[in-house]
């Protein structure tokens, strides 16, 4: 028999030495200074001191921030859906042998792939309530153009819109390379057996696209918790957050308390709270999988 | 075996560079040619002329200058101070920041220089009180501070309403006729608005500043008047009748102060002792719309105190803690705060932290006008409101404030426990 040959561990550890070494430098290690920080009144010089949890405490009692924490909650909750009910509608949409089809699918794709600053700028011309050529349109046609960007009513739906945008059509290729998994024959068989299209929706393509569906809600989750570009860019600067901060989220209050007016500390209590959500949202989810995500469709 | 050997091998000397100290640059031999010094600064267009007015005045020191974009420069030079970036001097955008800056230690404190180099140092001493922190001078001040109304003569005339320095000759150039001028001003439909004050929080609290006090103290007593609370509903009630131009809107769509008077779009602004210098740039480019050079003046701010009174800070500049040519960058910004530099700046439509009459003499084309000039370069009382450890904070409230109060969020029962809640957790939390 022949013996069973381990690979030497000086061969293990140097292949996976260099990514390891990456991992502790530029995730662990930050990850822990940043807890390090929000337990002291760090404010970028060599002049602080131990805090405990006063950051923490701060943060929950601090209007600024819950209201912070729930415009990322309405922030992500509607990215999410409409980036998925659209990916997965062009999906279903694109995976017909249309005339042109490629071409849409890479129209639809294309904005993925460009900077989210540069789209940000193009959208803050576009949506410009006075010179903006949508609101010339919209004017042209006897309706009364929105404000978009400038009334707190409409400013927090004009990101989501700008970004729904520009990141839907990466959920469309995850779910079109999702359908092309599924067999032809389980809709035959269907078909076969009467069910019709919205049953065949319900049984086979969900079914089908939930390891996907699982991968892209997670994913959509994570990037909607982080968003901060388009804030910037269409709210001001570092003067903005929207009218009255009604596009404030978490990462920006984040940015502002720690670079504009010196509260790392505060601000590193801010990000631990919000990777502590990620995380518990991610878990909850992981958890959540073993009830609807179907590995066996084939 | 072996090729596994060969292969991890390769692996460890291509990870080795993580571990390696890196060959440390060695010291630079003794030069006996020019000190090159980094400075950072903005982008303002009254600045270069004197970066570069310098490097052509002598040869011993090259200024190489580092602009930032002005929106983005109080974060990015407060990241760049944190991240010891490499800097010898840089120019204080937001004056309130100096207090942090000098208590992370990022600032050099300039007795010992200004006592060894003896330059000029009247600058210094006319704001001694705004650039001393705990008996130490920590800034050199280049540019004076003051704000006033600049007006648009087309514009009042057009509306047949006598210019701003005829009620300030009378006496009665005060907050409401200022009010009530704005609105006689305006066209009523937003092309034209009879006055426009920009969004910075500083801006929303010109009225306070002349009552001359504090709004939280050196020991965190907080004590302000009622004249905030007055602004934002005068601004509310002007926005709402479109005789100003609305502060969301101008955030949202990023309209500089400077488009807006260009375009002959507000009959007056009030804003600060740099316009004028916006003002020559506008003209040499071609960018004044419906009005000319001499259709422009300058005139005091609206005042209800018996003593004028208006709000500025000096622009100056500091020495970085870590400077590598700490006498260099003194020296230069030194020559900034001084008669040479005041000229140059003078050339550029700024008023100086020094005036005499050399540079009074170069003010002159600045200005539209000899009152102009007059009004520009008067002795005046001068109240640095937001010049504390407090001050950018407090101006953060009143952005977010100012914001919410216009929306309606803040009705006016509510407004004196909503700022004064703010400005307690700001003495509970600052350092």
């Amino acid at each position: 028999m022949k013996r069973l040959v381990r690979t030497p561990w000086p061969v293990v550890a140097a292949f996976i030495l260099p990514s390891l070494l990456g991992f502790a430098l530029f995730v662990v290690a930050p990850i822990a200074m940043a807890f390090a920080i929000s337990l002291t009144n760090f404010s970028g010089g060599p002049r602080f001191r131990f805090v405990g949890l006063a950051n923490y405490l701060l943060a929950f009692s601090n209007d600024k921030f819950l209201g912070a924490l729930a415009t990322t909650f309405i922030f992500t909750s509607w990215t999410v859906a409409l980036q998925l009910v659209l990916g997965l509608a062009f999906a279903l949409l694109l995976n017909d042998k249309l005339l042109g089809r490629n071409f849409f699918r890479g129209v639809i794709f294309l904005p993925n792939v460009l900077s989210s600053v540069a789209v940000s700028l193009a959208f803050m011309l576009i949506l410009d309530p006075k010179r903006g050529p949508l609101n010339m349109v919209i004017r042209s046609l006897g309706i009364r153009a929105p404000l978009w960007l400038g009334s707190e009513k409409s400013s927090l739906a004009t990101i989501i819109l700008v970004t729904v945008w520009q990141s839907f059509g990466y959920y469309m290729v995850l779910f079109l390379g999702g359908l092309q998994t599924i067999s032809r024959s389980l809709y035959e068989a269907a078909a076969i057996d009467g069910a019709g299209s919205v049953r065949r929706f319900l049984s086979i393509t969900l079914p089908g696209l939930s390891p996907i569906m699982f991968y892209s809600i997670t994913i959509a989750i994570i990037r909607a918790f982080q968003v901060f570009d388009q804030i910037y860019i269409m709210t001001g600067g570092q003067a903005g957050g929207g009218p009255a901060g009604s596009t404030s989220v978490l990462v920006f209050d984040i940015y502002k308390n720690g670079f504009s007016l010196f509260r790392f500390g505060y601000a590193a209590a801010e990000s631990v709270t919000l990777l502590a959500i990620v995380l518990m949202v991610t878990l909850i989810q992981q958890r959540g999988q073993k009830k609807w995500v179907n590995y066996d469709v084939v | 075996m072996k090729l596994s050997r060969i292969l991890a091998a390769v692996l460890c000397i291509a990870a080795a560079p993580l571990f390696a100290e890196g060959q440390k640059e060695a010291a630079p031999a003794a030069k006996s040619g020019p000190v090159t010094i980094i400075y950072y600064l903005w982008d303002d267009p009254s600045l270069k002329p004197l970066v570069d007015a310098f490097n052509a005045s002598q040869k011993d020191i090259i200024v190489d200058a580092r602009y930032i974009p002005s929106p983005d420069y109080e974060v990015k030079i407060t990241t760049l101070l944190t991240a010891k970036a490499e800097m010898d001097a840089y120019m204080q955008k937001r004056q309130s920041d100096m207090f942090a800056h000098n208590d992370n230690g990022f600032i050099e404190p300039l007795d010992a220089l200004l006592a060894k180099t003896g330059v000029e140092r009247s600058a210094v001493d006319s704001y001694k009180d705004a650039i001393t922190v705990d008996g130490k001078v920590i800034a050199f001040p280049w540019r004076g501070a003051s704000y006033y109304t600049y007006y648009n003569k087309k514009l009042f005339e057009k509306a047949g309403v006598p210019t701003p320095d005829t009620f300030v000759k009378a006496g009665t150039w005060t907050w409401d006729k200022y009010a009530e001028i704005t609105r006689k001003l305006s066209s009523g439909n937003g092309e034209v608005f009879g006055s426009t004050v920009y969004f910075w929080g500083s801006n929303q609290m010109l009225m306070e500043a002349q009552k001359m006090k504090p709004i939280i103290d050196l020991k965190g007593n907080i004590d302000y008047d009622a004249s905030i609370q007055r602004w934002f509903k005068m601004r509310k009630d002007l926005e709402e009748a479109k005789a100003m131009w609305p502060l969301i809107d101008m955030k949202v769509t990023k309209t500089h102060y400077s488009k807006q008077f260009y375009d002959g779009k507000a009959a007056m602004i009030l804003i600060g002792e740099w316009f004028p210098g916006f003002m020559k740039s506008g003209r040499d480019q071609n960018l004044l719309v419906g009005f000319s050079w001499n259709d422009w003046g300058v005139t005091r701010l609206p005042c209800d105190e018996k003593t004028y009174v208006t709000l500025g800070a000096p622009t100056f500049n500091h020495v970085t803690s870590y400077a590598k040519n700490k006498e260099a960058a003194f020296r230069f910004i030194a020559w900034m705060g001084g008669p040479e530099g005041a000229k140059v700046a003078a050339l550029a439509g700024v008023l100086p932290a020094m005036v005499d009459p050399g540079v009074k003499e170069v003010l002159k084309g600045a200005f539209p006008d000899a009152q102009s000039l007059e009004y520009f370069t008067e002795a005046k009382k001068v109240y640095p409101l937001l010049m504390s450890k407090f001050g950018s904070r407090i101006e953060a409230q009143v952005n977010t404030m100012v914001e919410e109060y216009l929306l309606g969020k803040i009705p006016d029962s509510e407004f004196d426990a909503k700022f004064r809640a703010g400005l307690k957790e700001i003495v509970a939390t600052t350092n």
